[in-house]
């Protein structure tokens, strides 16, 4: 039995207390994760094990205790006979265990009792403290539990309904300590130092405070979103949509549109292959009815319309262009066909196509090819178009429907769902408040969301559920979603500033593969283009497109907010301005997935600092604390660099090669030993210094190292040819600089 | 390599002589640099026996001169004899004409004497009735001289001083040293067992080796350094001359030869400077009462210039 009590007894016993609540941490999930209660009882048998341990009770009678107290808690808890008095518990139990242990023979585990599996449980737990004990005591080293504690807690966290967030603090800090203690003892075991109040003070003081510093700092500091998305909600879908949701979607072009929500994986098939002279989005179709769920229309769409041929001009008016610019052409193949045909925003005509007749569907003002009365499947096209312009004067003197609030066609892009909750109303006056046209308050909207923290996220998308909003759900709980999120959102917000506005589906820009000589570009169209976005109604100029979805990124919109301004200075020119809406916003808000690519790095150092301003400006003093931190443990570094500086030489000498290596490595070194306190006066020989050297590390490297430096500046020796050689002898060396 | 040679020659002193290990190197630095030695010390420690060792181990000729107030110069070079059978005049060679010579006490005998044997050993040669005797090769003297103090001395000139590469002080043994001594000396002088360890012809060549081995600009301009130091430093009347930094300079190559090296480091200078700096420069005389010597001074200068450990820029 332990009776004497120092310093050494004292930190043994903060040991094992630190390191049973190591492994509470391992028992609290698992009335969470399984059907198993009581655990009180395994907690307190942990601790009972470990206390035993501690005081190095003899092995039998601290077995006997153990022993006991298992019977004890397993006849407490499955049978209801007091312990002493009746001894039928004691047939019974036995017969429990014994016919469980037939079964675990047989592998019919699913039947064993459970009583059984208790019994099984404690003795794992009894193993557990033994190897605990064993750890501590004997080889005084636990980094590699240390390690498993984290990685079991972090796995549940990630998996299972465990809420790991403050078991990962209290791992944290438990485990560093338990591990800065047990390196001073295996130090001192090791050195046979002396064991004093004076040397635990020098080392638990900084012990302590580094552990509490960097907590705190951990703790407080602002946390970028993980790079990763949280992967659950992806695999569960991927394993056949066991958890909520619609499974996950494949990208790419899809008429339903009804029910929005929930992961997708990308798909890099290729749609189609388009050479033109520019970047610019590629329009499908609009929808006008947001059922709270989806998009619909709002009349069922019969495909009639107005029809064109190849070489006429397109019933189609999406926006007033400018006649003055020069048509361009844009010549598309088709991978994946679809009867429908892609277009610019503001198309001539269509200059070739294997279809005798195309429609425009005057509801979604889709065109679809027709040969005949059949619907035909196009593999070639070619568009003439111009790029279309849109006078920001004009829009931004819009303030009203004008002369279309009479007639009413623009109602059906005003409509929204009756239970759309107030809240939502709410933020888009809130959002558009300081704004008077209708051109800014559409801009203030697209540029919320980048200015709110909404995150671009593929994976971690839920699917509304019940009578939940599609939009009040991202807005107001997720604000992480992709484009069909952020283009929803910014169409029923701006809806309820009654704006007109609809949803449009087509492709972004897509990736460029060749440039041509003659100025135009290749450029390929995967289902990851696939691509969501709003259109705005000007009276004066008709449907003008804004691109909300984030992500990506939001330096972006600045930079075209920035065009604007400029464009904005210069009141007196009527003319319209250029603004090519779907091309400036474009480049990265791609359905690209998310997670890689130097873009999406871009705006998460982008983000992440914008997190840290925000917090600055709002914790000043906390903010202080940490820059004096920073400067302190920087001065700390500082100070303490000729214990780092050996590895970071070896590592850069590792790889060098070179005439003067050696020469350079030797002055390394030397200056190495001075801030190691060895100081080579200026009248001292380096053969002397060397013998002093040599005497202070017990080694013989310096004196060799020397005499080959001294073959090289005292005699000219050709210096290449010393650093294989040497470079051994030299890391030896400046190693011994670190301890 | 030579080392080995060098090495047996050492070898061969030690037998003879206890703990003079520092003077046994440095009388084969200055055999190998070609230039002589000034043994500063009271009678009776062993100075004698140490060239007579010297000598033996290069199979050298030995002569000894017994410096005497009355000891005229030719008792030095030698003399022209009327030989009556032939009618000539017959060179009978003095004890100059050796290839190891000890000149004992020459700060007893006149100026004049004195002179004709440092003449001899600048020239390398002497010249008696017009003509011209050439001296023998190698030819190294190592002249002692009581303490200047002693009454009844002619103390040797100041550029006469310069002729001498080294000068140094034997010094007393230890007590252990001298009972050592006492132990060898009881039965036989074991000088007269000493065998020749190297000729003379290997002796020469290893005097020719010796201008090959290395010295670096840097080292030069550290002896240059060290030697201007000399000429500026407050407590120095006269500092040392040029001829003081060529001799270091070749004190360091035979010494970096002894030690096996093919060229010269800083160390060789740090070691050698007192020998040959400290009887070339004069102190003020403030500094002499004040009791600083020549080796001080030395000293201070070179805790102060810094040692050359980097390659020059380039």
């Amino acid at each position: 039995m332990r009776t004497d009590f120092g310093w050494n007894t004292v930190t043994l016993l903060v040991l094992y207390v630190l390191s049973f609540f190591l492994l509470w941490e391992w028992l609290r999930p698992i009335d969470q994760i399984t059907d198993t209660d009581n655990l009180s009882f395994f907690i307190i048998f942990a601790g009972l094990s470990l206390l035993l341990y501690f005081f190095e009770v003899d092995w039998r009678i601290s077995g006997l205790i153990k022993l006991l107290y298992v019977v004890i808690v397993l006849q407490t808890l499955y049978f209801s006979v007091p312990f002493i008095g009746e001894g039928e518990w004691v047939a019974a139990f036995l017969a429990s265990v014994w016919e469980s242990v037939i079964l675990t023979v047989q592998q019919d585990w699913n039947n064993v009792s459970d009583l059984y599996r208790s019994l099984l449980f404690f003795i794992l737990l009894w193993l557990s403290t033994y190897l605990l004990h064993y750890w501590l005591a004997v080889r005084k080293q636990l980094f590699l539990f240390y390690l498993f504690t984290i990685v079991y807690v972090t796995l549940l966290d990630t998996f299972s309904p465990y809420d790991g967030t403050n078991a990962i603090i209290r791992i944290i800090l438990f485990g560093f300590l338990l591990m800065g203690l047990l390196t001073l003892q295996r130090v001192t075991d090791q050195e046979r130092l002396h064991q004093s109040a004076g040397q635990y003070q020098k080392w638990l003081i900084p012990l302590a405070l580094m552990v509490a510093f960097s907590s705190v700092i951990a703790y407080a500091a602002p946390k970028s979103e993980p790079i990763w998305p949280d992967p659950v909600p992806f695999l569960q879908s991927f394993a056949g949509g066991s958890g909520s949701g619609s499974g996950v979607n494949r990208l790419g072009y899809g008429e339903d549109d009804s029910s929005l929500g929930g992961p997708f994986v990308g798909d890099e098939t290729k749609v189609f292959e388009v050479v033109t002279n520019d970047e610019q989005y590629w329009r499908i179709e609009t929808k006008d009815l947001y059922t709270g769920k989806g998009w619909d229309q709002s009349q069922e769409s019969d495909g009639s319309g107005a029809a064109f041929a190849v070489g006429e001009d397109i019933p189609l008016n999406i926006s007033d262009i400018d006649e003055e610019s020069e048509p361009v052409t844009a010549s598309i193949e088709v991978d994946l066909t679809y009867n429908h045909l892609v277009y610019p925003y503001a198309p001539d005509q269509v200059l070739e196509a294997d279809a005798d007749r195309m429609v425009v569907d005057s509801i979604s003002e889709k065109i679809v090819s027709y040969q005949g009365e059949e619907e035909v499947e196009l593999e070639q096209y070619e568009w003439e178009f111009r790029e279309p312009r849109y006078s920001l004067q004009a829009m931004r003197d819009t303030t009203g429907l004008g002369d279309y609030e009479r007639t009413g066609d623009l109602q059906r892009y005003l409509q929204l769902p009756e239970n759309l909750p107030d809240r939502v109303r709410e933020l888009a006056v809130e959002i558009t408040e300081g704004e008077d046209n209708w051109y800014d308050k559409a801009s203030a909207v697209e540029d919320y969301f980048s200015r709110n923290g909404f995150v671009y996220d593929q994976f971690d998308v839920p699917v509304p559920s019940g009578d939940q909003d599609y939009v009040d759900q991202f807005l107001f709980e997720t604000q992480r979603g992709y484009c069909d999120n952020f283009s929803t959102s910014m169409v029923v917000l701006l809806r309820s500033v009654d704006i007109p506005a609809r949803w449009v589906k087509g492709y972004t820009q897509g990736e460029e593969i060749t440039r041509n000589e003659d100025g135009l570009t290749r450029y390929e169209i995967t289902n990851n283009n696939a691509h969501s976005w709003v259109e705005v109604f000007f009276p004066e100029v008709g449907w003008v497109p804004f691109e909300p979805t984030v992500g990506f990124s939001n330096n972006v919109s600045l930079n075209y907010d920035l065009d604007l301004d400029t464009e904005t200075e210069t009141p007196d020119t009527p003319e319209p301005q250029e603004q090519e809406t779907p091309e400036t916003p474009a480049p990265l808000e791609e359905d690209t997935p998310a997670g890689g690519g130097p873009a999406g790095d871009g705006s998460l150092f982008g983000n992440m600092w914008d997190g840290i301003k925000t917090f600055v400006s709002e914790n000043r003093f906390i903010s202080g604390l940490i820059g004096v931190a920073f400067i302190l443990a920087g001065v700390i570094i500082y100070r303490l660099r000729f214990r780092w500086m050996p590895y970071v030489l070896i590592y850069y000498y590792k790889s060098k090669r070179g005439d003067d290596v050696y020469p350079d490595a030797y002055s390394a070194l030397l200056k190495q030993l001075r801030r190691y306190g060895l100081k080579r006066s200026d009248n001292q020989t380096l053969r002397s210094y060397a013998k002093e050297i040599d005497e202070f590390f017990g080694s013989r490297e310096m004196s060799r190292l020397t005499d080959e430096y001294e073959r090289i500046i005292y005699r000219k020796d050709d210096p290449s040819a010393k650093w294989p050689e040497m470079r051994e002898l030299w890391e030896d060396l400046i190693k011994r600089t670190t301890g | 390599m030579y080392h080995e040679k060098l090495e047996t020659i050492l070898h061969n002193i030690e037998k003879v002589m206890i703990g003079k290990r520092t003077v046994a190197e440095l009388s084969i630095v200055s055999l190998l640099a070609q230039g002589h030695i000034l043994l500063e010390d009271v009678p009776g420690v062993g100075k004698t026996m140490m060239v007579r060792a010297l000598a033996k181990s290069v199979g050298a000729k030995f002569t000894r001169i017994q410096f005497t107030p009355d000891l005229l110069p030719s008792d030095v070079i030698g003399v022209s004899i009327y030989n009556p059978k032939e009618l000539t005049f017959q060179f009978r060679p003095g004890p100059i004409m050796g290839n190891i010579i000890l000149a004992d006490e020459i700060n007893r005998t006149s100026p004049k004497t004195q002179s004709s044997l440092l003449e001899g050993m600048e020239e390398g040669s002497v010249t008696v009735d017009g003509v011209t005797h050439r001296l023998a090769r190698p030819f190294f003297v190592m002249a002692t001289q009581n303490p200047i103090e002693y009454e009844g001395t002619y103390p040797l000139p100041e550029a006469q001083l310069d002729r001498f590469l080294l000068k140094l002080k034997m010094g007393y043994p230890n007590a252990k040293e001298e009972l050592e001594v006492l132990n060898r000396i009881q039965h036989s002088p074991p000088i007269e067992d000493l065998e020749p360890v190297i000729t003379l012809e290997e002796l020469q060549a290893l005097q020719k080796e010796v201008k090959n081995i290395v010295v670096d600009d840097k080292i030069k301009q550290y002896i240059v350094d060290l030697a201007g130091s000399t000429r500026e430093h407050p407590n120095v009347y006269l500092g040392v001359s040029p001829r003081g930094s060529i001799a270091l300079m070749k004190a360091a190559q035979a010494y970096a030869m002894l030690h096996g090296r093919d060229y010269v480091i800083p160390d060789d200078i740090q070691f050698l400077i007192p020998y040959i700096f400290s009887h070339r420069m004069i102190l003020k005389s403030e500094a002499k009462y004040d009791g600083i010597e020549p080796e001080d001074v030395i000293e201070r200068i070179v805790a102060r210039t810094r040692v050359p450990v980097q390659r020059v820029a380039k």
